[in-house]
């Protein structure tokens, strides 16, 4: 949309002002201060998108009440409108859009400016110093969307929200930026660590109380030796004297003791229980004797009793013999039995044998079935042989199987095959197949050449009736030819009367006449050459054509007569409804067709498979011979075998496995036969020794007639003879061994009897007596003297386990006669006092040093200072893992960002992209590029030498120029959308230095060629400067000088 | 094996009372047992000795790797003597003179434990009984290697030099410092010191490792318990059996209690989560079936994540330890269980120019930047800048060694922790455009 023209009735200052606009391009509006320069910028956008409340600055009720209003003259998309907004003296707004006979609402209107809506006109078209400066004025959403956000694709999202999310997870270790209070784990963590480093610093001192603790005990095991030494003195001292004081009373009445002994010597050798002894020896003596004749008299009956009893001796010399013989009879039982059963056995066994060898045949006999070979190995070489003659034959018949199978079906195929070639009536199948083909060809053509018969029927048509439309229409209509007619008579006419008057009257009305009359005719003339020399040609062009198609109708015609073999009668085509019956017809013959194609090459398949087969006969006929021979050499070595193993020859496999069955059978039998003969004559042999040897014990014992008893009867006969000599020999044996025993007992009663006679004399003697009597009264003297000898050694034993517990002590005999109760009593106590109070100092000691030593054990087993270690090591551990975790996401982090930097310098919006030029131009080149980083509504600006400065670090001109810079770019962004709008800019390059300034106007109008630009100054040089690129300014003059108190707009 | 057979247990490392690092959660439950793990470990040692039947202990490693407690010298003390009382012999090599000090100082040196100093090179540890011929070795001692004077003589000092030492009666296990690698190349005096020990064992690295080099054997038993994830799978002690021959027999006695794990998932395209936790499972019954007879009483599992871009991008780092931490939280010995992932996109191979944005390859693009990224990061002014960055965040000083976290730090985890955030948070995006 372009402003052409703007009419201000009554809007601020001005008073029905109107005003030029440049239609496209640039123009320059100078005016002084308050000339109304903004009043009418605020103008413009007010017609467009609606007067604000209270505009325009109306000084006064009065002037408020007179309204306001104007009209601007655009053009849009080619077509030009009236926008006529007014607010009336009653304040009622008042909006048309006229375009020709179209009026437009002021909703319709306002739909057609979007998306530009009055905040994005302010902001973007229509720039005041004001708003240029205003960051915040390209902050809304619907500009930002253009600068930021437009381009930014799902790829940027991407990056932006996981960069986000990475940066997120970071954030706990360190905290969130910015805080007063510092938080986060590391914060946490290292708080954590020190007061454990802290605790564990204080908890070193358990290693010096561990040293203290060992000195301490050692200086208390050094006072515990001490004092043991100490006590053990004393102890030892005391010990003494209490020995010394047990000692002495023992002493006193040992010695007593020992001289009234000396009274008693003489008696040293008198048997201690001498009268006891006595009066037992003399009453052993007495029973002695007694026993002695009892003895004598049992010895005389029992030496009278083995007299009787020696005849038995008869059976003795030959009682181990007979046991002997005896001992085996369980065998020879058996031995017996054996015999007749193993006897038994072998008559079975022959009849067996007899059996089998009949079955295997007439001549067989056990010397030929001895050389039969029956080994496993003659029965796998047997087993072998079958199986290759059982393959040969199994070989031989299915190659004679296969190749009748094949050769039947092969005639069966061939005889078919002849059949059809013969119902065909075809000779030569290849050739039958090449004519089918090519019929088939023709067929596929025949559907061409309907569609060009079709399109040369719709050609002639077309140009009949073309032909007979121009020869209907191609003469005039007869109101034109009377028309033209009467226009040729008109000229005649008017060509006399010109004569006439140019004679009668003047000359010029005449000419006059002649000339129109001329005209006419010509006219006539020209109308009809043209009109009938354009029909002749098409006439003559539309006949020809006629023509030529239906020389190529006939043609193809003829064509599709050929293939089809049917003539053509074209009148048929056109008038008979049989021609879509043909058309089916011919798509049955290209069905038939192919169906007979199809069916030739089946049948050139089959004669194919028919020779093959027939080679593959011949071959297989070759191969028979082959396996014939195979077989026989098989059978030969398969008989050859037969004879060799000693069986009976077959070419039948089963029968010489039964043959082999029943001689391995029979040879078992053979077998066990002789073997069961040859147990029967050993135990026969075995039972004839056995008697042998019974014959000559027997005869030995002059035992006859026994000749008719087996082996056995006689063996139990002697067996009870054997009973009767055991029994009596046993008798005898008691009697003699009772009988050696007594005559035993009888010597040792009569040298016991000796003994004692002895013992009593021995007695005597040492009692110093020669009597019994004697003997009785020394022993009472003896047993006084034994009494205080028994005393002195109660005495003796008593200090000599005096002396053995106290081994270390030695006390003479001085000492005891030396020694005085009284005193050695007194210092006793003295030792008591002192030993008490060194045992209680080792009490002490000992307790300290348990103490000491719990302490030690304590201090050892003490883990305050390793469980700090372990916890600080466990801080340590939770700040390095979360140190890594924060590093990976800040690593992760960061390789984002620099993706998103990277994708920042690649994909900038597109308004960024263009206000890059335009600053670029705008700085003289100084600042190169525009960016904004992802994610932030910040705009930065990177000079050629890499430096980047935020719009907030900018100098305010260039600060300007970089917004001016965007704007223009939106322009240029939102004309590509097809939303152009005039741009207004009111005195923007005030803060421009004048190299700034002249690049400005450049950029400007190189602008402005594609966009409309009204451009407002009060700077006569900016003017001039425009005026010397070749725009001329629009002076306006100042308005005081027709309204003296008016204030800037 | 041949002749009357020692066995002697070698120990490396024991780091005792040593905090262990790489457990920042979950961790106040599992307190003690992570504070104790060392000693634990030191204790599963004397009570392996013994049960064992060792003839002999020897320890070729640093006692303390932090500053040491009054409870581990006590606690070392009272095992070592307690192996000496049950007939053990134990010697101790030293490493850091100031480790012999503190127990002297602490009265916690164990009575009856034989020690190699720099100045006490060699000290006799085992008689093998048993006929004396050519041949055969008739007794065991061990050797410092570390810093042999040059010109040692056995007059010198009463140093009995190995390399001179009477025939081959005596087997030298030579004990160093040093990690295997420096005797592998080393001099020719480095070599005839070798050729007189053919065993040789390293108290160096805290990893467990055997070479065999010109027919000696060069191992190092690592730590009896890893203190950070340096070190995956068991840490143990090496059982040596010799015979008088010398033959050795190496065998593993595993000590560690907390055990660590790295375990590897790969994920396909279109592989849903259910077919991925069917994998994590099965890769995690494999492992447990190696902890069958171990002493582990925590395990730590550390899962490497590794796929396509769309694949890792479905799911989170969070998601998928609390999904392992429901479905595995212990073993069926009731050992509980700790997880720790580690998600790993992959990219196609297909290079995206970094000029051209399109959405489909956007986190093929990030990932290419995010390499290209990542080898400035370990720059020192890098690490100078964040540390001034988190200084000045504080705003006050700390006694967290924040350079030395930072330059602590897996590079490559942080770089895959980097791409996943990056890939989840583009796929997120996505999601929510």
């Amino acid at each position: 949309m372009k402003i052409t023209d703007v009419k201000i009735d009554k809007f601020g200052v001005w008073q029905d002002l109107n005003l030029d606009v440049h239609g496209s391009g640039m123009t320059v509006i100078h005016g002084p201060n308050e000339a109304g320069k903004s009043t009418l910028m605020r103008f413009i956008r007010g017609v467009l998108y609606d007067f604000p409340h209270g505009q325009p600055n109306s000084r006064t009720a009065a002037e408020r009440h007179r309204g306001w209003g104007g009209k601007l003259h655009v053009r849009d998309a080619g077509r030009a409108y009236e926008l006529t907004r007014r607010i009336n003296k009653d304040g009622q707004p008042f909006f048309r859009c006229q375009s020709g006979e179209q009026t437009l609402t002021e909703s319709q209107f306002a739909a057609q400016l979007l998306p530009v809506d009055r905040d994005v006109f302010e902001s973007v078209f229509t720039l005041g110093l004001k708003e240029l400066r205003a960051l915040s004025t390209l902050q809304t959403e619907q500009v930002s969307e253009y600068i930021y956000g437009s381009s930014l694709g799902m790829v940027g999202q991407r990056l932006l929200t996981a960069e986000q999310r990475t940066r997120k997870q970071a954030s706990p270790f360190l905290g969130q930026a910015g805080d007063n209070e510092k938080t986060g784990r590391l914060f946490e963590l290292s708080g954590q660590y020190d007061s454990v480093t802290a605790a564990l610093s204080r908890s070193d001192e358990v290693m010096s109380r561990y040293q203290q603790s060992l000195l301490d005990c050692d200086r208390i095991e050094q006072q515990q030796r001490e004092r043991k030494q100490r006590l053990a003195q004393m102890q030892q001292e005391r010990t003494s004297l209490q020995y010394l004081q047990r000692v002495f009373n023992p002493w006193q009445r040992q010695q007593e003791l020992k001289r009234e002994l000396v009274r008693f010597e003489g008696l040293d050798h008198f048997p201690a229980d001498g009268v006891r002894q006595l009066d037992e020896l003399q009453r052993k003596q007495q029973t002695q004797e007694r026993k002695l004749k009892l003895l004598r008299d049992q010895s005389r009956q029992v030496k009278q009793q083995l007299q009787q009893d020696r005849k038995h001796y008869r059976l003795r010399d030959h009682a181990s013999g007979i046991r002997a013989l005896i001992d085996l009879r369980s065998l020879v039982e058996t031995a017996e039995r054996h015999l007749a059963a193993v006897s038994a056995d072998a008559a079975m066994l022959k009849a067996e044998v007899d059996e089998k060898m009949g079955l295997l045949g007439a001549n067989w006999t056990i010397q030929k079935l001895d050389a039969v070979d029956t080994s496993p190995e003659a029965h796998m070489e047997l087993v072998t042989a079958a199986k290759n003659y059982q393959n040969s034959l199994s070989r031989r018949a299915r190659h004679r199987k296969k190749y009748q199978k094949v050769s039947d079906a092969n005639h069966v195929r061939e005889t078919k095959l002849n059949d059809q070639l013969k119902k065909l009536n075809i000779n030569s199948l290849d050739l039958a197949i090449k004519q089918a083909q090519q019929r088939l060809r023709d067929l596929e053509q025949l559907g061409q050449l309907r569609i060009q018969e079709s399109e040369f029927e719709q050609r002639i048509r077309s140009a009949q009736t073309l032909l007979e439309k121009y020869r209907q229409g191609s003469e005039f209509p007869w109101w034109a030819s009377l028309m033209l007619t009467l226009f040729t008579l008109g000229g005649g006419g008017l060509f006399v009367a010109g004569l006439i008057q140019s004679v009668r009257t003047s000359w010029l009305i005449g000419a006059i006449f002649m000339f129109t009359g001329v005209m006419a005719g010509g006219l006539v003339a020209a109308l009809r050459q043209h009109f009938e020399t354009d029909d002749y040609h098409l006439h003559s062009n539309l006949e020809q054509e006629i023509h030529d198609c239906q020389q190529q109708l006939n043609k193809v015609r003829d064509q599709i007569s050929r293939i089809t073999g049917i003539s053509y009668n074209l009148h048929a085509v056109y008038k008979n409804p049989a021609s879509q019956r043909s058309k089916i017809s011919e798509t049955d013959l290209l069905r038939q067709a192919n169906q007979k194609l199809h069916d030739l090459e089946e049948l050139s398949r089959t004669q194919q498979r028919v020779l093959k087969t027939r080679k593959t006969l011949s071959v297989q006929r070759g191969k028979l011979p082959k396996f014939q021979s195979e077989v026989s050499r098989a059978r030969q070595s398969w008989c050859e075998l037969l004879k060799r193993l000693g069986l009976k020859e077959t070419i039948r496999t089963n029968e010489a496995f039964q043959n082999w069955q029943l001689a391995v059978d029979a040879m078992q039998s053979v077998l066990k036969w002789k073997t069961a003969r040859e147990d029967v004559q050993r135990q026969t042999e075995l039972l004839a020794m056995f008697g042998e040897q019974m014959a000559v014990i027997a005869e030995r014992m002059d035992m006859e007639g026994r000749a008719n008893l087996s082996l056995t009867q006689i063996l139990a006969d002697w067996q009870q003879l054997l009973d009767q000599y055991d029994r009596a020999s046993n008798n005898y044996s008691q009697n003699r061994e009772r009988y050696r025993d007594l005559k035993r007992q009888t010597e040792i009663a009569e040298t016991d009897l000796q003994s004692t006679d002895a013992d009593i004399a021995q007695l005597l003697k040492l009692g110093r007596a020669k009597t019994a009597e004697e003997f009785r009264r020394n022993a009472s003297h003896l047993q006084r003297s034994g009494e205080v000898r028994a005393l002195l050694a109660d005495i003796s034993d008593q200090l000599d386990s005096l002396s053995r517990e106290q081994p270390e002590l030695a006390i003479v005999e001085e000492d005891l006669e030396a020694f005085n109760a009284t005193q050695t009593q007194e210092r006793m106590e003295l030792i008591g006092m002192e030993i008490e109070d060194l045992q209680r100092d080792l009490a002490n000691s000992h307790e300290e040093l348990g103490r000491l030593r719990q302490t030690l054990t304590q201090l050892e087993n003490d883990t305050t200072a390793l469980d700090l270690q372990v916890q600080q090591q466990r801080i340590v551990e939770q700040t390095r893992g979360e140190l890594a975790d924060w590093l990976a996401a800040d690593y992760a982090g960061e390789t984002l960002a620099g993706m998103t930097k990277l994708f920042e310098q690649r994909f900038q919006p597109e308004t960024l992209a263009r206000a890059s030029h335009y600053l670029n131009k705008l700085t003289c080149g100084r600042y190169e590029q525009v960016r904004t980083p992802f994610g932030a509504r910040d705009l930065y600006v990177h000079q050629s030498n890499g430096k980047k400065h935020s719009a907030s670090e900018l100098s305010d001109g260039t600060r300007e120029q970089l917004f001016l810079a965007i704007r223009l770019a939106l322009v240029d962004i939102l004309a590509e959308d097809n939303i152009e709008l005039p741009m207004v800019l009111d005195d923007i390059c005030v803060n421009f230095d004048q190299q700034r300034t002249e690049a400005a106007v450049e950029t400007i109008l190189e602008f402005a060629e594609q966009r409309q630009v009204l451009f407002f100054t009060c700077h006569l040089h900016l003017a001039e400067l425009f005026r010397s690129h070749g725009i001329e300014p629009t002076w306006l003059p100042a308005q005081n000088e027709y309204e003296p108190h008016r204030l800037a707009g | 094996m041949h002749g009357p057979t020692r066995r002697v247990l070698i120990a490396g490392h024991l780091s005792l009372d040593a905090p262990l690092q790489g457990f920042a959660q979950n961790t106040e439950s599992r307190h003690k047992l992570l504070r104790d793990a060392t000693l634990a470990a030191f204790e599963h040692l004397i009570e392996g000795a013994i049960e064992q039947a060792v003839d002999a202990v020897v320890l070729n490693g640093k006692l303390f790797s932090t500053e040491p407690t009054l409870r581990s010298c006590a606690t070392f003390r009272d095992g070592i003597e307690a192996l000496i009382e049950e007939g053990v012999q134990v010697l101790w090599s030293v490493q850091e003179s100031s480790e012999l000090e503190l127990l002297k100082r602490l009265r916690c040196l164990p009575r009856g434990l034989k020690i190699l100093t720099d100045q006490q090179r060699q000290q006799p540890l085992l008689d093998l009984t048993g006929p004396t011929r050519d041949g055969l070795f008739n007794s065991i001692a061990c050797v410092r290697l570390d810093e042999w004077p040059a010109d040692a003589t056995p007059s010198q000092n009463g140093i009995h030099s190995p390399l001179a030492s009477d025939g081959q009666s005596v087997l030298q296990i030579g004990l160093t410092d040093q990690p295997i690698g420096h005797w592998l190349n080393g001099s020719n005096r480095i070599q005839r010191l070798q050729t007189a020990c053919p065993i040789v064992i390293s108290g160096g690295p805290h990893r467990r490792q055997t070479n065999r080099h010109e027919q000696a054997i060069y191992h190092s038993p690592g730590c009896l318990q890893c203190l950070d994830d340096s070190i995956h799978g068991s840490c143990s002690a090496t059982l040596l059996q010799i015979d008088s021959h010398g033959e050795v027999d190496l065998q593993i006695l595993e000590t560690s209690i907390v055990r660590r794990e790295s375990l590897e998932l790969s994920l396909n395209a279109n592989q849903t989560l259910d077919v991925t936790l069917a994998e994590a499972e099965s890769v995690y019954l494999d492992l447990l079936a190696d902890l069958e007879h171990s002493p582990t009483r925590l395990l730590s599992i550390r899962w490497q994540v590794r796929g396509p871009v769309e694949q890792i991008q479905r799911y989170s780092r969070e998601e998928l330890t609390t999904k392992f931490e429901k479905l595995f939280d212990e073993t069926d010995q009731g050992i509980p269980v700790l997880h720790a992932v580690e998600l790993v996109p992959l990219m196609s191979g297909e290079v995206v120019p970094s000029h051209e944005f399109s959405d489909e390859h956007l986190e093929t693009q990030f990932l290419q930047q995010l390499g290209e990224g990542v080898s400035n990061w370990n720059e020192p002014q890098q690490q100078r800048q964040l540390v001034e960055r988190l200084t000045a965040h504080l705003n006050r000083s700390t006694q967290l060694n924040l350079p030395g976290l930072l330059a602590g730090l897996n590079q490559h985890a942080v770089s895959h922790r980097a791409a996943e955030l990056g890939v989840r948070s583009l796929s997120l995006s996505s999601k929510a455009g």
